[in-house]
């Protein structure tokens, strides 16, 4: 029992994560229709921030602000200049995109080095849950996640700015003949899923190495998220990441006990690129 | 209808088809590729054994963006796995040579054989199903976790890759060649770029290369004309992954060994990067691109500006990809003159006469 509780909880903590960095990704992809192959490195930018703002003296929220703050802004920058640009060009899109995450990652590399950095975690030690001893920072992290897609589920459900915004996605030139601003709304929906992003950088920097590439292993994931899902049905609902995150992250985790990690990823892509194959819209039913 | 009389038509019809950007190497290009590659290649004959190393590999990256330059341009496929075959054929002619230390051209067959049976399954499995952006994410997907199964399997040397790969060595007939001469390998390469690149320029021409060109440009219309868009995607991927097999077994046989980074996500950029900045939809954008950037990259090698080669990469790329889609040489004539057409023989659109054409 022990154990299955320890490795619920490293599921869920894992889950977690991955529905943050594929939140942002899904707002990006799912709704704005971009590849954004610079996923990994707003992610890296947000981890990177926590670590600048902690050297700064302004603690782990405050660095935690910074970071979302740098990556939201270095979106909102990319959408204006190279985004808006080639708004249906997917794959010229995809290909500066590219070049961006190669230029965010040397400039990282750059200023602060190749090497490792670290963040410190604002609460220390374990709680004992359920008869286990578990990092307290992990729980926080599970809140703070929990809280963000309650969060953006009543900002999408109830708000104005959601309505909007969903509207822009579901036709975007009946809302522009309404009056909508539609170029405001993908500026802003650009910025907010890479400050999700840098946000899920903050969140994971304390458990991890902080180092410029840091990004590349969950772009992947979130990638597998996303196409899991079904990029259709991201569209209509958002939240639907959130169960297709559960399941990639568990399975991932499942078969991480049996196999090396390598061989576990290895299955969960071909199983991924299986059911793409078969079912292009995606497993999930809706 | 006889199959020769459909094949004109689809001809006729592709030189029809609005915006289809360029569909043949013109004359120029041709010229350019043959003295470009001829240049280099003596050039280095003359020069120190490490010059003629570096030209080898050289010329065959620039048989690698060629491969990529058929996938991309002619099977319309958005490829960002092309390493996949490179270096899946590069470590299948080390594992080969290493466990039935045997050298000659079996292995180069088997190796050139393994990359083509995978391209084979990918068109039957993915180009068949899922086109456009879904192959691109799929083929980056791929090529990154086959990266990872490199590194960390050992049987293939992990981290370290597979050393004391052997050089080259056919006899056929009277023939003998082996590529412990440096100077036989690089005319070897040399003759290869130069006649894959003019075999590639005839294909392009032949009935099979356009009706390429129309599923490229309009698959529906491809298709009820009869032609099956996955079939030709298919043939472009078959074609650009026996190229890149080709060119992974030389790199591997010339630099003695194989790592991981050959079978990665970052070379295949680096060919998208070369096809990109050459321009999408002629071949000889991707081998000029390739030589130059590699001998930009080299010449720098001395000097601080090379540590920052992936920055300089990475802006080249926004840039060519936001302000000038069609490629530098393209982006550069359209600003400076007329010489576009010198690069790729333009289709015009359709006159508003009822479609008088040349």
């Amino acid at each position: 029992v022990h154990s299955l509780v320890l490795h619920g909880l490293d599921a869920l903590f894992y889950s977690s994560t991955l529905t943050l960095v594929a939140l942002g990704l899904a707002v990006v992809f799912g709704l704005l229709g971009v590849i954004n192959i610079a996923h990994g490195e707003f992610v890296a930018l947000g981890a990177y921030g926590l670590v600048l703002g902690q050297s700064a003296g302004l603690g782990y929220w405050g660095g935690l602000l910074v970071g979302v703050l740098l990556a939201a802004a270095a979106g909102g920058i990319t959408q204006v200049v190279i985004v808006r640009r080639l708004q249906d060009n997917l794959v010229m899109t995809l290909l500066a995109m590219y070049g961006l995450s190669l230029v965010i990652r040397e400039a990282l590399a750059w200023a602060f080095g190749a090497a490792g950095r670290s963040a410190h975690a604002p609460v220390a030690g374990k709680v004992s849950l359920a008869g286990v001893d578990y990092p307290a920072y992990r729980l926080l992290g599970l809140l703070i996640v929990f809280g963000l897609v309650v969060v953006l589920g009543l900002l999408f459900a109830k708000t104005r700015v959601g309505i909007i915004s969903r509207a822009v996605v579901e036709n975007r030139w009946i809302a522009q003949t309404v009056g909508i601003n539609v170029k405001w709304v993908d500026f802003t929906m650009f910025a907010l899923g890479t400050g999700l992003a840098g946000l899920a950088g903050a969140v994971l920097a304390p458990t991890v190495s902080v180092y410029p590439a840091m990004g590349q292993q969950f772009l992947i994931l979130s990638f597998l998220v996303v196409i899991f899902t079904g990029v259709d049905r991201v569209r209509r609902n958002l939240f639907v990441v959130v169960v297709g995150a559960l399941a990639i992250g568990v399975l991932s985790n499942v078969l991480g006990l049996h196999m090396r990690g390598v061989v576990a990823q290895i299955v969960l892509l071909m199983a991924v690129v299986a059911i793409v194959s078969v079912r292009p819209q995606g497993l999930l039913k809706s | 209808v006889t199959a020769e009389s459909t094949g004109a038509s689809v001809g006729r019809l592709v030189r029809r088809l609005p915006a289809s950007g360029g569909v043949k190497d013109g004359r120029f290009a041709i010229a350019a590729v043959l003295v470009v590659t001829v240049l280099i290649a003596v050039t280095a004959l003359r020069q120190s054994l490490y010059n003629q190393l570096t030209t080898t590999s050289f010329l065959i990256l620039a048989l690698f963006a060629l491969s990529l330059g058929v996938v991309w341009g002619y099977g319309g496929l958005w490829m960002f796995g092309q390493s996949l075959f490179f270096g899946g054929s590069a470590y299948t002619y080390a594992l080969y040579t290493r466990h039935f230390s045997e050298t000659g051209l079996l292995p180069i067959l088997a190796a050139v054989g393994v990359s083509i049976i995978a391209a084979i399954i990918l068109a039957l499995t993915i180009v068949r199903r899922l086109g456009g952006i879904f192959f691109a994410l799929i083929t980056i997907i791929l090529v990154f976790v086959a990266e990872q199964a490199a590194q960390s399997f050992t049987f293939v040397g992990g981290f370290n890759g597979m050393t004391g790969v052997p050089p080259i060595d056919v006899t056929l007939g009277p023939a003998h060649f082996s590529s412990f001469n440096a100077r036989g390998m690089l005319i070897l390469v040399a003759v290869l770029v130069v006649t894959a690149y003019l075999c590639l320029a005839l294909f392009v021409r032949s009935q099979m290369g356009s009706a390429l060109v129309l599923v490229r440009d309009n698959p529906e219309l491809a298709e009820s004309m009869g032609y099956r868009p996955g079939l030709y995607r298919g043939v472009a991927l078959v074609l650009g992954a026996s190229l890149a097999g080709l060119a992974g077994v030389l790199f591997a046989a010339s630099q003695g060994a194989v790592f991981p980074n050959a079978i990665g996500f970052t070379l295949s950029a680096e060919a998208v990067v070369w096809l990109l900045v050459g321009g999408q939809l002629s071949l000889a954008g991707p081998v000029i691109a390739s030589l130059l950037l590699s001998y930009v990259q080299d010449s720098l090698s001395s000097s601080s500006i090379q540590q920052r080669w992936v920055l300089i990469e990475g802006l080249l790329l926004i840039v060519v990809a936001t302000w000038a889609p069609g490629g530098l040489l393209d982006g550069i004539s359209r600003i400076g003159s007329r010489t576009r057409h010198l690069f790729l023989r333009q289709v015009r659109p359709p006159t508003a006469e009822g479609g008088q054409l040349t």
